[in-house]
């Protein structure tokens, strides 16, 4: 009997120990992945956001003590972020920035079982989604027939990436599919991210 | 059945010791605090109040922001965390705007690394620019003091402040400029954490990111 308490007694800490170093805590689920080789080399990838259903909250525009003393606010959006099949495979920070006449806008793409990527891009002040939307006449409460698609300001190039994307440099262009507005102007449709992805 | 007894109250006895290892392991303790310098200091909190949007997929001890917010729910995004919230200090102490992104890591393992999770800072200083911080967290011991103490053993939470960055480089977290005067500048940092009360939230938790960008080459 005392050889069975024995050989219980290392049999449990065994087992405790090997299952806290063997359990796999963290499991997402992974789609598989829609990149295509294009002829030039490199590889194409469109990840893709569903206005509304994909926005998280509501844009920030956040105050701060240096808004108030002529820096512009930052403005916020978060999203969830799809494949081109439509699965939800991770989450997008985008910030906006106007600096002089320019906007400066950064994206943080942050897919959960493969890493992460981040951009930034500078483009024409005019170059704001809202302020091409207004230049193209459509007011909130409106639809747009046909739908308009707009490939927004500068390709973003990627200046950071974690996981499978370190060894990769990206482009990013941004082309809002938009459908219409809301009655608070909020947009109705799909932003497509198109990026290209190169060796460093 | 002595011996079926025996073997059971063995098992139970061996786990027991096991455990106790683990809660104690000091492979898997906070790190060394960050020392004040001539660097940025980001304050930030997690209260409901403080933060203008927190959402994650309704299994973690923080609160949702703003009521009826999306939950991650998706089995991609399952067990990550959003956050939004203004931050003070920094340059000119003018304050910041972030967004966080905390994805918890497969290299979790009670041994030797502890809970990991990935932090994505994307921070934007107004008039200046934005930037992007990577930091991999230990937050085995903020839990340990947490979850398994209070709620699960049931005894009393004392305050704590923690220094959960382990990387990914040897010296802490990856800083890099993306926009404006920032853009091209890089840089490392670390947090460190304080939660003067625990009553099943971590609300309370208010930290700080200790960031040295000066001093680093483009």
């Amino acid at each position: 009997m005392k050889r069975l308490l024995q050989l219980g007694f290392l049999l449990g800490l065994a087992g405790t120990i090997a299952a806290a170093y063997l359990t796999p805590f963290v499991d997402y689920t992974r789609y598989r992945s829609a990149a295509t080789v294009v002829a030039n080399g490199g590889r194409v990838e469109q990840f893709m956001v569903r206005l509304p259903a994909d926005r998280i909250g509501q844009p920030v525009a956040a105050p701060s003590p240096a808004a108030a003393d002529g820096g512009s606010m930052p403005r916020l959006e978060h999203f969830k972020l799809r494949d081109a099949d439509g699965n939800v495979i991770g989450l997008a920070a985008r910030h906006e920035l106007v600096i002089a006449d320019r906007i400066e806008t950064a994206w943080l793409l942050t897919i959960p079982s493969r890493g992460a990527i981040v951009l930034a891009a500078a483009s024409p002040a005019s170059a704001s989604i809202d302020a091409v939307l207004a230049e193209r006449g459509l007011v909130p409460g409106e639809g747009a027939a046909p739908e308009l698609s707009i490939d927004l300001g500068e390709p973003a190039a990627s200046v950071a990436a974690t996981g499978e994307f370190s060894e990769l440099d990206f482009e990013l262009v941004e082309t809002w599919i938009v459908t219409g507005l809301d009655a608070d102007g909020g947009i109705q449709g799909t932003l497509r991210l198109n990026t290209v992805g190169r060796q460093s | 059945m002595k011996y079926v007894v025996a073997l059971v109250v063995g098992l139970l006895a061996g786990a027991a010791l096991a455990a106790a290892l683990i809660y104690f392991n000091p492979l898997t303790r906070s790190q060394a605090e960050p020392r004040d310098g001539a660097g940025w200091s980001f304050g930030y909190s997690l209260a409901a109040a403080e933060t203008w949007l927190s959402t994650h997929d309704d299994r973690l001890d923080l609160p949702l922001v703003p009521e009826g917010v999306e939950l991650l729910w998706e089995g991609g995004i399952k067990g990550t965390l959003l956050a939004a919230m203004p931050l003070s200090g920094g340059p000119g102490a003018g304050g910041a705007a972030a967004s966080r992104i905390s994805v918890p890591s497969p290299a979790t393992e009670l041994l030797r690394a502890g809970v990991v999770v990935d932090d994505h800072w994307l921070i934007s200083i107004p008039g200046q620019g934005s930037f992007f911080v990577h930091s991999v967290s230990n937050q085995w011991p903020l839990l340990r003091d947490t979850v398994v103490r209070v709620d699960w053993l049931r005894q009393g939470f004392t305050g704590g402040r923690y220094s959960p960055t382990r990387g990914p480089e040897a010296a802490g977290a990856s800083v890099f400029g993306l926009t404006g005067e920032l853009g091209g500048r890089r840089g490392r940092g670390r947090e460190r954490v304080s939660l003067e009360r625990y009553s099943g939230s971590l609300a309370e938790l208010r930290g700080e990111l200790v960031l040295d960008v000066a001093a680093a080459s483009p």
